[in-house]
């Protein structure tokens, strides 16, 4: 029998879990009972050491705790039901809007925030290449493009080579 | 409800999750022993302690509407508190020796602290001093193999509900308290003479 074996054992032994077989055999061994000897001294030893309870008033000073957190607790329950939903307010506003025969201003300024928000994504790129596009257009159907490339210093080629040189920075 | 002194545990923590208070006062009596034990037995007694203690019952209070009752409310209790005490001792970083040495708040309260909590012998003074040996030796435990000692040794868990408690394997409890009582009864020998 190796030593986990044991250990495991003499702890269900201790425990009450062996079966009457199990214990039989442990109790026909004088060294195995001798060590449950041994382990029954540490236990009491140590179990006599164990604190019974913390400092007196321990109970009032929790339960005071629990009391402040209970009261904490019923105040966020009480906000919470005394809110509606997140969107609320913004239904709200867009009805009184339309009630006031204002829903096309109420429109216009959501449109307006959209497209303040979508700016920097949308419209830069948007107005770059329109640019873009209007330059190689004027150079290559109008009499004067000449005159406006001589005035930028762009080459005066056919309109995909001049795109090529603006995409290509060359 | 019957009067909270005569309730079982699953009437104190419907009575509690309804909204009555004081039915929870009974639980945290109930298992303030438990709880001290546990938080006291790893920790060391003193200031910071105790508040660990109040910890585990607010944390308690916090939970009870997730403990489905499929454990003993004890072990539920044993477990937030060793948790609580595991997580403290890792908060405060010092090394063996210092753990046992009580909060310097309560320097002056050493001997009281301890003389409260005295059963009654017939020799206090000698039980006071049997008390500070096995926690001083308890202190010396790495937390792991203390933690297995306090619970099994101290509050007499049997290895099952250790393994269930501190979420190890069976075998782990048992390799680990192997070295614990090792370690313990070389560090009482002197003391006690145990081999």
């Amino acid at each position: 029998m190796n030593d986990d074996r044991i250990d495991d054992l003499l702890e269900r032994y201790l425990d009450g879990s062996l079966t009457p077989e199990e214990r039989r055999a442990v109790e026909a061994r004088g060294d195995l009972t001798r060590r449950l000897a041994d382990e029954t001294a540490l236990r009491d030893l140590v179990r006599q050491a164990a604190p019974r309870r913390f400092s007196t008033g321990f109970t009032q000073r929790t339960m005071r705790a629990v009391a402040a957190e209970a009261a904490l607790a019923r105040q966020l329950a009480d906000a919470r039901a005394e809110r509606f939903g997140p969107s609320f307010q913004t239904r709200v506003m867009r009805r009184i809007a339309r009630e006031q025969g204002g829903g096309g201003a109420a429109f216009g300024g959501e449109m307006g925030e959209m497209l303040s928000r979508l700016f920097p994504r949308v419209a830069v790129p948007a107005l770059a290449t329109a640019c873009a596009v209007i330059i190689a257009n004027v150079s290559g159907a109008t009499p004067g493009a000449g005159l406006i490339e001589a005035m930028l210093g762009l080459p005066t080629q056919a309109p995909s080579e001049l795109a090529l040189w603006i995409w290509g920075g060359a | 409800m019957p009067s909270p002194g005569q309730a079982s545990d699953a009437e104190l923590i419907a009575a509690t999750l309804a909204g009555e208070t004081a039915a929870f006062g009974e639980i945290v009596r109930r298992y303030e022993g438990v709880v001290a034990a546990t938080v006291i037995g790893m920790m060391g007694p003193g200031g910071e302690a105790e508040d660990v203690g109040q910890e585990v019952m607010i944390k308690l209070y916090r939970s009870l509407d997730r403990f489905r009752g499929a454990a003993q409310l004890k072990t539920y209790v044993t477990r937030i508190a060793m948790n609580a005490a595991l997580d403290a001792l890792r908060r405060r970083k010092r090394t063996l020796r210092h753990l046992f040495t009580p909060d310097t708040r309560d320097d002056d309260r050493w001997g009281d602290a301890w003389q409260d909590r005295l059963p009654s012998g017939d020799d206090p003074a000698r039980d006071l001093e049997n008390r500070q040996t096995v926690h001083a030796a308890l202190a010396r435990l790495k937390p792991e193999f203390r933690s297995v000692a306090v619970l099994r040794l101290m509050q007499g868990y049997s290895v099952d509900e250790v393994a269930t408690i501190l979420d190890v394997a069976h075998g782990t409890v048992l390799s680990r308290l192997s070295r614990a009582k090792r370690q313990l009864k070389d560090l009482l020998k002197g003391e006690y003479g145990h081999e």
